[in-house]
């Protein structure tokens, strides 16, 4: 139980920074600062170089001068969830001071800035994806289940082929099919229903395991003998019963199209440029002189493990509550 | 065909039931079938108001027969008439305003009732289903029902794994009676549990008999429970009835080979008295 | 016999039909080879429109695909525009560097696994079980992304091993013995990379069929016959075991093919990876066609191999298959 609280905590927080990116972030993702390409990660101190102790951190400004960390400040103007204008951030220094906590970019754009922000396409595209993913799985999964005969068959074959096939690939392959340089939008929601098609096979095979018993147990047959329609018994009968399943495959399935996205966008394939992705952050660590030189470009990658991590302890923790019951 | 019964008197009449079932045996490419016959020429008439017991062997086709009346399967050949009307090969929209009158309490409870739904959800589901009451009507009817069939109303928003054995059984019976049924169709009801709540739900079915005129059709393969409760004695014996009398006639005089061993394989009144007080109830 | 021969024949089946899908999307997909061309100023719209017949981009779909179907069988599996050539001999060559990376990784791989889970199955519940079924699920959370730019780090970092690359510059010049040292030193982190990206879940199917098949009630009786443990492990358990490995191989195929993808980009190596990457961002449509082409030829042979390899070995589908 603990160890779900403390993946509960570390998602919240990923998924609240990001979601509220504008707010956190100090600066706007494609600002940029051409005198600082990439510059280390700004040190916080909180004693001075004459031994003083300060209660706020504080970074060294180009000048030399303590410029100490603010919270709550004004800065550059941003839109929560893309409708209302704010300023307000949650930490920032004054001009000339800089806080980069990831370090920068060649165009010295802020890499913790970006890597909010980047969060937001490569979040927003992993759940909208396992959402679709999870959903057409279980309508498909009830119906294979409950009608059984060659419907189940068929969407079984086809299943199978889905699951077998090699997912990065087919991914490949469609993503080929799409024109290259489309509006933003429209490729994030084209991947989202890529990703979101490629998955369903194994929650569907999950589901119609889970309705093939169920539909066998004696309330659904007791529904049937009171006369209840199919629809009703498979909505209020057996799809409860593939909660506990779904959840999981939930759990499992956000985080793999995450990195779907994440390996597509590190390609040039995702959503490109400016909006940032957590791939198109990443993507910089294939230059040499990157690779060798720059530590904290890798921090966005760094990250994605206890991200991972979070989700899989989710899963787990939904496999134990919903096991069936043995009375 | 019954000896003792008129035909105003009986609610539900069967006349040559025949039902087949087919079993694929060994490997999914293999050609050898068996075929099953569950219900071989069955003919039976259930008397209203009375308690029809059904008794033989596992694997006589009790069960067969009692999913047949209930309307859960329909038979391969042959009639079943229930208060007059030709039933068994109504289409689903006909059978639906059917099915208010004929219910079914299965032999395990906790399997019967669906372990995310509350006592008064299971109940009231029958309503819900007909459309009968609205909202609150049909939570009093819920809690009205429990009362009558022994469990607190108090206990209406538990979940089926908080009840006992016993209780599920009692919660199952009162989903059964929701829409006020004639015909009660009871696949060993009372065999999945221990002696003492055998007796409880025993009495309750004989009072809810009485107080509601219900028929029953009740399934049982215990010879010495059938003694109690049973009007009427139907044995099945490979999908056959092979014999069908009075409760008296047949404990008394038993026409057929097989019923004579099956009451001869009946424990006597000693070795009972020996199994109650060893289960503290003497 | 009769099942080897169908199963070739679904396979071929699934190949045209993937083949055929695969040129559908090109065709629905706006935009070919030649848009970029088009953005030129300097190159007339008649002489792209002029390439664009030359190559043949401008017609029909079916006979593009009939077209592309008699150089499959000619052997020469369409015309790389960008490459200026066939496309068959550029496959031929990034299809071998592919086969030996994979090759190489899936053989690291089951070295490892295998023993290692039998070992950890042996040894149920214990301290080290424990230890190792933990390190396998800590590599599991690292992306596969990740794991590869962390051994590049190691490369360019330590400069133990070449950042990338097939060959050195100087391989024409050394002997054959410096020449296979040369590539096994390229050749080390790519591989690595891929047996560590699908250790994990090798392991803990090996760990769980053996495990299972330890447990099961005849090997009880084995075991109450006093049959040493080893004998009981080799002798016993693994022959039940083999048949869902082999399945596992199977279907490992699959995956290995998607990871390779992704370890040939980042890690340089030249295989079929960064050409069909190339050939999407540049629209050419017959190496695309193939690259799925060929791959699916690896997936389909690689299941077909477990495939037979079963019915080989698990007497139980033999003798079943013999009374049907």
């Amino acid at each position: 139980m603990r160890k779900l609280r403390i993946a509960v905590l570390v998602l919240a927080t990923f998924h609240g920074f990001v979601l509220f990116a504008g707010f956190v972030a100090p600066y706007d993702s494609s600002a940029q600062d051409r005198e600082l390409p990439f510059a280390a990660p700004t040190r916080l101190h909180v004693v001075d170089a004459r031994g003083r102790f300060h209660v706020c951190p504080f970074v060294y400004g180009p000048d030399g001068r303590v410029y100490p960390l603010l919270f709550l400040v004004p800065g550059a103007p941003y839109k929560v969830a893309g409708l209302f204008p704010a300023r307000l951030h949650l930490f920032g220094v004054e001009e000339p001071g800089r806080v980069f906590l990831f370090g920068t970019d060649d165009y010295g754009r802020d890499q913790f800035s970006r890597f909010l922000y980047g969060g937001q396409i490569s979040l927003l595209a992993g759940l909208m994806a396992g959402f679709l993913s999870v959903s057409l799985g279980a309508v498909i999964g009830v119906v294979a289940g409950f009608y059984g005969g060659w419907v189940d068959d068929v969407l079984m074959r086809v299943a199978e082929f889905f699951l077998a096939a090699p997912w990065l690939y087919l991914l490949f392959a469609v993503r080929a099919a799409l024109p290259l340089h489309v509006a933003e939008w429209q490729i994030l929601m084209l991947l989202v229903c890529v990703l979101g098609l490629l998955g369903w096979a194994r929650p569907a095979r999950l589901v119609r395991g889970m309705v093939l018993s169920a539909k066998e147990r004696n309330f659904v047959l007791a529904a049937k003998g009171l006369g209840a329609g199919d629809a009703y018994i498979m909505r209020r009968h057996i799809l409860p019963q593939t909660y506990g399943v779904l959840l999981t495959q939930l759990a499992l399935l956000v985080p793999h199209f995450v990195l779907a996205e994440v390996t597509l966008s590190f390609l040039g394939l995702g959503v490109g440029e400016p909006v940032p992705s957590w791939g198109s952050l990443l993507s910089y660590l294939q230059q040499y002189s990157v690779i060798s030189l720059y530590w904290w470009m890798f921090i966005p990658g760094l990250l994605l493990v206890p991200f991972f991590l979070s989700y899989y302890a989710a899963a787990d923790a939904f496999q134990e509550h919903y096991r069936p019951v043995v009375l | 065909m019954n000896e003792a019964t008129q035909t105003a008197g009986v609610l539900v009449r069967a006349q040559g039931l025949d039902k087949n079932y087919v079993q694929r045996r060994g490997r999914p490419f293999g050609r050898a079938e068996l075929i099953v016959r569950a219900l071989d020429g069955v003919n039976i008439a259930i008397p209203r108001g009375k308690t029809l017991a059904l008794v033989g062997e596992s694997g006589a086709g009790k069960s067969t027969l009692a999913r047949c009346i209930a309307l859960f399967e329909k038979p391969d050949r042959g009639e079943i008439w229930f208060d007059d009307q030709n039933v068994a090969n109504l289409r689903r929209e006909e059978l639906f305003p059917l099915r208010r009158r004929i219910q079914f309490v299965f032999q395990d409870p906790t399997s019967a009732l669906n372990p995310r739904m509350t006592a008064e959800e299971i109940i009231m589901e029958p309503l819900l289903i007909h459309r009968e009451g609205a909202g609150e009507r049909r939570r009093e009817i819920a809690l009205q029902l429990m009362e009558q069939v022994g469990l607190p109303s108090a206990s209406s928003e538990k979940y089926p794994l908080e009840f006992s054995g016993g209780q599920r059984q009692r919660l199952a019976i009162a989903r059964a009676l929701a829409l006020n049924p004639s015909l009660l169709i009871l696949d060993e009801p009372v065999s999945n549990l221990d002696v003492r709540n055998q007796d409880r739900i025993l009495q309750l079915l004989a009072d809810l008999q009485h107080s509601r005129s219900l028929t029953y059709l009740h399934v049982c393969h215990e010879m010495r429970l059938v003694e109690r409760f049973a009007d009427e004695v139907a044995v099945m014996r490979d999908g056959k009835i092979v014999e069908c009398q009075s409760r008296a006639g047949l404990f008394g005089w038993p026409k057929h080979p097989y019923t004579r061993a099956l009451l001869d394989a009946m424990p006597s009144v000693e070795s009972i008295f020996k199994t109650r007080v060893a289960e503290g109830i003497v | 016999m009769r099942y080897v021969a169908r199963r070739f024949f679904h396979a071929t089946l699934l190949l045209c039909v993937i083949s055929f899908a695969c040129f559908a999307l090109a065709q629905i997909a706006p935009g070919d080879f030649f848009d970029a061309l088009r953005l030129n100023p300097r190159i007339s719209s008649e002489t792209v429109d002029h390439l664009r017949s030359e190559y043949g981009v401008d017609r029909p779909l079916l006979v593009r695909y009939g077209h592309w179907l008699h150089s499959v069988l000619e052997g020469q599996m369409g015309f790389s525009i960008a490459y200026g050539g066939p496309v068959a001999p550029l496959l031929r060559v990034r299809a071998r560097n592919t086969l030996l990376l994979t090759a190489t990784s899936t053989l690291l791989a089951w070295l490892i696994a295998v023993p290692v889970g039998v070992w950890c199955a042996a040894r149920r519940g214990t301290r080290v079980d424990r230890v190792v079924g933990f390190a396998a699920t800590t590599i599991l959370t690292f992306p596969d992304l990740l794991i590869f730019l962390l051994l590049l780090l190691l490369a360019v970092r330590t400069g133990w091993f070449p950042a990338g690359g097939m060959e050195s510059l100087a391989t024409e010049n050394m002997e054959s013995w410096a020449r296979i040292l040369d590539l096994a030193r390229h050749l080390f982190l790519p591989a690595l990379g891929l047996s560590i990206v699908t250790l994990p879940m090798l392991f803990r199917h090996v760990r769980s069929t053996v495990g299972e098949a330890m447990t099961a009630p005849f090997m009880r009786v084995a075991r109450g016959h006093g049959i040493p443990q080893a004998r009981l492990l080799f002798r016993f358990a693994l022959p039940v075991a083999i048949n869902p490995l082999i399945s596992l191989f199977g279907l490992s195929v699959a995956t290995m093919l998607s990871a390779s993808l992704l370890a040939e980009v980042v890690m340089s190596w030249p295989g079929l990876g960064p050409l069909f990457l190339e050939a999407i961002l540049s629209r050419d449509v017959y190496i695309v066609a193939g690259v799925v082409v060929l791959s699916s030829v690896f997936l389909v042979a690689g299941n077909l191999f477990a495939d037979l390899l079963i019915f080989a070995v698990d007497p139980r589908i033999r003798v079943g298959r013999q009374d049907a």
